[in-house]
């Protein structure tokens, strides 16, 4: 794994050697701003749908291994 | 039925020469026949096909059918399917039932296209070979030893196999043009934007983008003028009117200016492939194109600027994974503590080339190396933007290979990541620009189908399906059928 990774790091090296003086990086491909839209819930609360795909669920919480001692 | 262009039978149904119902019971009976050996399909839904199906047929007898009611396609696995398993190609997503559609299945859905299942894809789109997918590598059907390409290769050896009429995809780097080539089909990429994203599992969000695999540049405009549009729900979704495709698509030619890039033709491109190419691009000019040779000064940065931009987002994306509210949890990891139990469920839900691109875009992130790596492939990826514009301001479409080679062996290039990056070394610059592409038969090398790419500016799919239409109403490529499959 670490091998495969370092030949990746290496061939995006080659960027490096670019003289890109002056060139402002792209922030979107067709130069447009992010829509921005009204702060309102548009969602419906579906949890109980949702938590159908949840591995482990107990009164419509998620559980995962203690975190507080 | 089979060998029908969607046109051919979206114009049967209309004439009722032929029920929605007979059609898909048709291609289900050639899926169950024959993906056996193509492992072109994760699920198929017939059950729900043949209720779809019964659907449009009252349709279809009402009046008020479109031209795809009654059409069977199929989904590729990163489209969300309300109430059916959508996998992404991962154990991560083996059991998971997406709550909701995807905005693009529910459009064409809403316009009677019968789903008949989800095609088998790389693992979350990360792959040029259909081989990182965790339910196998699917087979070209040109020659089964052989891989479809990918990330769509489920939907495009479908497609070519005739197991559906047409097929969704979806491409960030190339995923849906390589494969259209490697196994002699059309794929085009829209314009970033053009279609919505809501409802598809991310990888790499400012270059991701769905699009259709079909027969014809035809089919793929009927297809592509449901699916494309304003869409809320995706926030960078383009608020653009969508063009009449299919209309747009017959209507007669103009005399266009094709610009060649002539570094696409250098020694990384097969020259047999170059040769199918170069005579595809003589048919343009019978029928009145004019060809003009240009370069393209920076795409050599395209594959090094894509794998710090994609595999960045990829991480970021990808982070949502954790096994707590879906996806794999490993056994008994909830009685781990709170690492354990994250290194776990990521560690047994991922394979190799999903964790080697979550690495370099956790690396290329980094504090310390966010500027040397992250901006500047940013800028890079400017570069090539500048380059394809200037091309634009003298031709009006930029015509060259698809792919360095046709289809390469299963394990063939497995055992070096690099190798298989670079066989998309002509179709990242689309995407990192945003850009519309597509590609199409246009010839066979050692009986292996080799793909035309065509790239437009923005928003010019009308103008690239126009020409992939009319090289196709005289020439035959896109005609044949794979052997076994007719």
């Amino acid at each position: 794994m670490s091998a495969k990774v370092s030949s990746i790091v290496a061939m995006v090296d080659q960027l490096q050697a670019v003289d890109t003086t002056g060139v402002a990086p792209m922030a979107h491909p067709l130069d447009r701003p992010q829509r921005l839209r009204d702060d309102v819930v548009t969602e419906a609360d579906r949890h109980e749908l949702y938590q159908r795909n949840a591995p482990l669920v107990e009164r419509g919480l998620y559980l995962v291994p203690k975190v507080i001692e | 039925m089979h060998k029908q262009t969607l046109a051919q039978v979206a114009g049967d149904l209309r004439a009722r020469r032929v029920s929605a119902t007979e059609l898909t019971r048709h291609f289900l009976e050639r899926i169950e026949r024959f993906d056996g050996e193509l492992n072109a399909f994760i699920t198929v839904t017939k059950d729900r096909a043949l209720e779809h199906a019964a659907l449009a047929d009252r349709r279809l007898a009402k009046g008020d059918a479109t031209p795809l009611t009654g059409i069977p396609i199929a989904h590729k696995d990163i489209f969300c399917t309300a109430g059916v398993k959508t996998s992404c190609g991962s154990r991560m997503l083996d059991n998971f039932v997406a709550p909701y559609d995807a905005t693009i299945v529910e459009r064409l859905q809403n316009a009677g296209a019968i789903v008949l299942g989800k095609t088998n894809m790389d693992e979350f789109a990360m792959g040029s070979s259909n081989e990182t997918s965790y339910y196998g590598p699917v087979r070209n059907p040109w020659d089964r030893d052989l891989v479809p390409g990918g990330s769509s290769g489920g939907s495009a050896a479908a497609v070519a196999a005739r197991l559906v009429v047409a097929a969704t995809g979806t491409d960030t780097g190339g995923s849906i043009r390589q494969p259209a080539a490697l196994s002699g089909i059309t794929g085009i990429k829209p314009t970033y934007g053009r279609v919505s994203r809501s409802g598809m599992i991310a990888f790499a969000s400012s270059l991701d983008q769905a699009g259709t695999l079909t027969q014809t540049a035809e089919d793929a405009a009927l297809l592509l003028e449901v699916m494309a549009g304003f869409d809320e729900r995706d926030s960078t979704s383009l608020d653009e009117p969508v063009p009449r495709y299919s209309q747009l698509v017959n209507e007669p030619w103009e005399k266009i200016t094709i610009g060649v890039p002539e570094n696409f033709f250098d020694d990384g491109l097969d020259p047999d492939n170059a040769a199918a190419l170069r005579a595809a691009l003589a048919e343009f000019e019978k029928l009145g194109a004019r060809l003009k040779s240009l370069r393209l000064d920076h795409i050599h940065l395209s594959v090094p600027a894509y794998y710090v931009v994609a595999p960045a987002e990829a991480s970021s994306n990808l982070s949502r994974f954790d096994g707590v509210r879906y996806g794999y949890q490993a056994e008994d990891a909830i009685k781990d503590d709170l690492m354990t139990f994250y290194m776990r469920n990521r560690g047994q839900g991922f394979g190799p080339e999903v964790k080697r691109r979550i690495l370099t875009g956790t690396y290329v992130l980094s504090a310390g190396y966010f500027d040397a790596y992250y901006l500047q492939a940013q800028k890079a990826r400017q570069l090539i933007s500048d380059d394809f514009a200037r091309a634009f301001a003298q031709v009006d479409i930029v015509a060259g290979p698809t792919t360095p080679a046709p289809a390469f062996g299963i394990g063939q290039k497995t055992g070096d990541p690099i190798q298989m990056y670079l066989n998309d070394i002509y179709t990242i610059g689309a995407n990192l620009a945003g850009l519309p592409a597509m590609s199409l038969p246009c010839g066979f090398v050692r009986g292996l189908p080799v793909g035309l790419q065509l790239i437009g500016p923005h928003l010019s799919e009308a103008r690239l399906l126009k020409a992939a239409h009319h090289l196709q109403r005289v020439t035959d490529w896109h005609q044949r059928i794979p052997g076994g499959y007719g």
